[in-house]
């Protein structure tokens, strides 16, 4: 005899609960076969540390930027050291290492935002772009200065998460210098600050 | 069922099937870049909840896995299509949400196969669900059609199965 739709519907409402429990208890299994991270691990940065106190505050354009002996108190307002803190760059201190030439700026957001604009002389590195292979030869030419090399990270700013997420595949390669600049390139641009279209 | 409906049911299963198991490989073959995209939705607090980010993480892509090969098996076919159903809804619920706070992000849904809805979260991807969406309950009020391991299961007749009696 055939079942009606309700009947059929009640049932199969309870299969879809079986199929989504199976694929959590996979799911689970899964997970703790292939770990992801959710945030990038500052504490092996040596930004902090080993970076800054090369820093010859006279030259930069601002008194923002971080010296050996002078905490930064726009990005640490309480002045107590935090790991937190270390990596992130304001406007000011990531124009000032524009300047001084001390360090690699990527560009993680789009191809396509890349190919349009982006802060002079900067690199092209983003998740997808690693994750597709397509950013071998920028990894290559990261490797060649050093897995040490000061790189500068940099999206829209704001709640845009592409520093960060590329951040972690870094520091998966083995990079133990990186740092994100979190304003993001539109107000560098907004700042008047050297920019390059193609 | 009418001959009409099984030529238009057969092939939206399959291809419904065959399409959510592409997303699942997609996204089970670089698990790293979809958890990017589910933190990137801000649905959860990373600081409370982001275990829950590592759950959707590996259990969105299965339950798509085990429901796509099942639709193109034709087996179970209104349980997987119910499934799918309650996970298009839950992601279109979440893009929605995404594009009423103004979040720039991009989808993850297919990897880098966004067709044809390219570039960061929009209405395309509503529709997109949308369309997906209606699909699953046409299965799920049609059933899988013939061409399907349900449907052999059904029109197995019982005296087939049984000894035949002289």
């Amino acid at each position: 005899m055939a079942s009606s739709i309700p009947d059929n519907l009640f049932q199969a409402t309870l299969g879809a609960f079986a199929i989504v429990g199976l694929a959590v208890t996979i799911g689970a299994g899964h997970s703790l076969i292939t770990p992801v991270r959710l945030s990038a691990d500052w504490s092996k940065n040596t930004a902090a540390a080993d970076q800054r106190p090369d820093q010859p505050v006279d030259d930069a354009p601002n008194d923002t930027v971080t010296s050996p002996d002078q905490p930064n108190d726009s990005v640490n307002p309480s002045n107590t050291p935090t790991e937190q803190a270390d990596h992130l760059l304001n406007l000011e201190q990531a124009y000032a290492l524009f300047e001084m030439g001390e360090a690699i700026f990527l560009d993680a957001r789009s191809r396509a935002e890349f190919d349009e604009s982006h802060i002079l002389g900067a690199m092209h590195l983003s998740t997808e772009s690693i994750a597709d292979g397509s950013a071998g030869t920028v990894l290559d030419d990261l490797l060649g200065f050093g897995t040490d090399f000061p790189l500068i990270l940099y999206c829209h700013g704001g709640q845009c998460d592409a520093s960060e997420n590329t951040a972690i595949r870094l520091q998966d390669l083995g990079f133990t210098n990186i740092r994100i600049m979190t304003a993001g390139f539109e107000e560098w641009v907004k700042a008047g600050y050297e920019v390059e279209t193609p | 069922m009418k001959p009409i409906e099984a030529v238009v049911v057969t092939p939206i299963r399959i291809g419904l099937g065959a399409l959510f198991m592409l997303a699942a490989y997609l996204k089970l073959s670089d698990p790293q870049a979809f958890a990017e995209s589910v933190k990137a939705f801000k649905i959860f607090d990373l600081a409370t909840a982001s275990h829950l980010v590592t759950l959707a993480t590996f259990t969105v892509p299965w339950v798509e896995m085990i429901c796509g090969v099942l639709l193109v098996l034709g087996l179970w076919s209104r349980a997987a299509s119910v499934a799918l159903a309650g996970l298009l809804l839950a992601f279109t619920i979440g893009i929605i949400s995404v594009l009423q706070r103004e979040i720039d992000v991009r989808c993850g849904c297919f990897g880098k196969y966004e067709w044809p809805c390219t570039g960061n979260i929009s209405m395309c991807h509503v529709a997109r669900n949308s369309i997906m969406l209606l699909c699953s309950l046409l299965i799920t009020l049609r059933g899988g059609g013939p061409v399907a391991l349900d449907w052999f299961r059904r029109n197995r007749s019982p005296v087939d199965s049984e000894p035949q009696t002289a």
